[in-house]
């Protein structure tokens, strides 16, 4: 065994830019290799099975069945469990089994790995959900007779936006509580459950703002124009007409958010040592 | 004129969790030498190697690599650091992890795959690299760690425990490499439980104690600063029993045992049986054929700071 060495340095490093596009590829290869997505993939599969013999029925309009099932199937129960999971496995497992301190040895900022992890667990979130939708949308669209004003593509397109930007700011929550936080999966469970809950209660409560469904259904809503019967059913807290302005547009609304989510989460990443001991 | 500063140094540094204090002003420098860290366990070794690689920093002190604080960037850019925790990147393969590692020390796709292939082969890992590290056995994963700390050449290497799980073959292998690096210019401080391999290698060692530095230097040195301490050697000869009789009536001498081949001599004075003995061999021809300290070893001394 010779192990050669100098003492010459290596190169300056890979950048800022450089090591978040390393960090985003390395983190989306963990990410394929984890079986919980593959199963949820299957899963995603099988809620289309169920929507195609739903649709077979024919008991609702086929454009109000898809949004109905992509919003409160996909963007209300998938959507936040599975961005704020793969984001927690990207950051938390590391830090968890200590393997993170391979990252930190390197002559690379924190900021960028951080960054890095977010972006790919939104990324793999987003593909996961926009597969499940477009599942959705064919399984409703292999019936073309209960689509009123014939088979309409816009509706799916309007999802992918909500699932993208609604992945990120998941995907923000969980790498911040990944980073902050020994049981981050728990304070992503309460998280979601709250904004459940909140998410029912009528516009007027400002605390809706801090949600991130609340301002993904807002922006759908703007996107679909759908009537007022189908709008009670997506959002049955709103009260149209009263206090819409409270909210603010609704995209700059989950962009801040996931700003300041990931600002904390960076916060937490970079000055702590993720010592065992520190953290017991 | 600015001297050349050392590889690493610890400047006094003190660590503590909450209450428990693990480190306690702890200083000493590291040169182009292989330098040995003994403890306890909970002595605070893990703890000053962390220091050292700038996972951690100090809440006193300042922890140094070439001058420049050790978690700054200029400083990981020179440091590899082999840690002791079992896990890995379970699901990557040997190869892949490495040159994932050297991608951030700025090398491109391609080199950082060919060193990393380069270096897991020189630490005879060549034919296992392209496994998964989840089917690795514990000593395999042991270079692999090893790897990911050498690639990408770094000034100073601290290894902690990096004798586990290792075989013997390889154990001598890993020592014969450590010890080739002080030759290139390289600071090695390295952790082991295993005191008679760790002082087959290293230059000098740092004894740590409950988060105190207890001693440092060679360990014939620190051997001989040991106060009021009998000491035992073993002498061969060629009249066993006349010879035994000649040393017991030396003044220095406190007991001599009579072994199958060898007498083993306790003395209350080095210096003087030293002088006594060779006066002995110098009159007597054959009498003395060999004479060798019982408890200069690394061992002796671990266990005489540690009492």
């Amino acid at each position: 065994m010779s192990i050669e060495h100098s003492t010459t340095d290596t190169a300056a490093g890979l950048g800022f830019a450089g090591t978040w596009f390393e960090s985003m590829r390395q983190s989306l290869v963990l990410l394929l290799r984890n079986r919980l997505l593959w199963l949820l993939l299957i899963g995603e599969l099988v809620a289309g099975i169920v929507a195609w013999g739903v649709a077979g029925r024919g008991r609702l309009d086929g454009f109000d069945l898809y949004c109905l099932l992509a919003w409160w199937f996909q963007a209300w129960v998938v959507l936040p469990w599975a961005a704020m999971y793969l984001a927690v496995y990207a950051v938390h497992s590391e830090i968890e089994d200590r393997t993170v301190q391979y990252l930190f040895l390197r002559p690379v900022g924190r900021v960028p790995l951080l960054l890095g992890k977010w972006l790919a667990s939104s990324l793999v979130a987003t593909v996961l959900v926009t597969i499940g939708g477009l599942v959705l949308y064919a399984a409703v669209a292999a019936h073309p007779d209960i689509w009123a004003d014939g088979v309409d593509p816009v509706a799916s397109h309007a999802f992918v936006e909500v699932f993208a930007v609604g992945a990120l700011a998941y995907a923000a929550f969980g790498v911040c509580f990944a980073a902050a936080f020994r049981r981050p999966l728990v304070w992503g469970a309460v998280f979601v459950v709250l904004q459940m809950v909140i998410g029912l209660l009528p516009i007027s409560a400002g605390v809706r703002a801090l949600t991130v469904s609340d301002p993904m259904r807002r922006h759908l809503v703007d996107r679909l124009e759908p009537d007022q019967r189908l709008e009670q059913q997506l959002w049955p807290g709103q009260r149209l007409g009263v206090g819409e302005d409270l909210i603010g547009e609704p995209i700059l609304a989950l962009l801040a958010l996931s700003a300041v989510l990931l600002g904390l989460g960076l916060f937490s990443y970079c000055r702590a040592e993720y010592d065992s001991r520190n953290r017991e | 004129m600015s001297a050349t500063p050392p590889l690493l140094e610890f400047r006094d540094v003190s660590k503590w969790y909450g209450a428990i204090t693990a480190l306690n002003g702890v200083g000493f420098c590291l040169g182009a030498e292989v330098v040995g860290l003994v403890g306890n366990n909970g002595a605070g070794k893990s703890t000053l190697l962390r220091l050292g690689a700038g996972l951690l920093k100090p809440n006193l002190g300042r922890a140094l690599v070439l001058g420049q604080p050790a978690h700054s960037t200029a400083a990981r850019r020179r440091l590899g650091f082999c840690p002791d925790t079992e896990r890995l990147f379970e699901s990557l393969r040997g190869r892949d992890f490495v040159a994932w590692m050297l991608r951030y020390h700025g090398m491109t796709r391609r080199a950082a795959r060919d060193r990393a292939g380069e270096v897991l082969d020189e630490l005879g890992l060549g034919a296992a690299m392209h496994r998964r590290i989840r089917e690795y056995s514990k000593g395999m994963r042991q270079r692999v760690r090893l790897a990911q700390a050498l690639g990408h050449r770094p000034a100073v290497v601290l290894l902690d425990e990096p004798m586990t799980g290792l075989d013997p073959v390889a154990r001598r292998e890993l020592a014969d490499a450590i010890t080739a690096l002080p030759r290139r210019g390289i600071g090695v401080l390295v952790s082991s439980h295993v005191l008679h391999e760790l002082e087959a290698f290293v230059d000098r060692v740092v004894f740590v104690h409950q988060g105190r530095l207890l001693a440092e230097g060679r360990v014939a040195e620190l051997r001989d600063q040991l106060p009021g301490e009998r000491r035992r050697f073993r002498v061969k000869g060629g009249n066993l029993r006349q010879l035994a009789a000649r040393i017991l009536a030396l003044p220095q001498v406190d007991g001599v045992t009579l072994d199958a081949d060898s007498l083993s001599v306790v003395v209350g004075s080095a210096g003087g049986f030293h002088r006594a003995l060779t006066e002995l061999a110098a009159e007597w021809a054959d009498g003395v054929v060999e004479i060798e300290p019982l408890d200069e070893d690394l061992n002796f001394v671990f266990g005489h700071l540690m009492s």
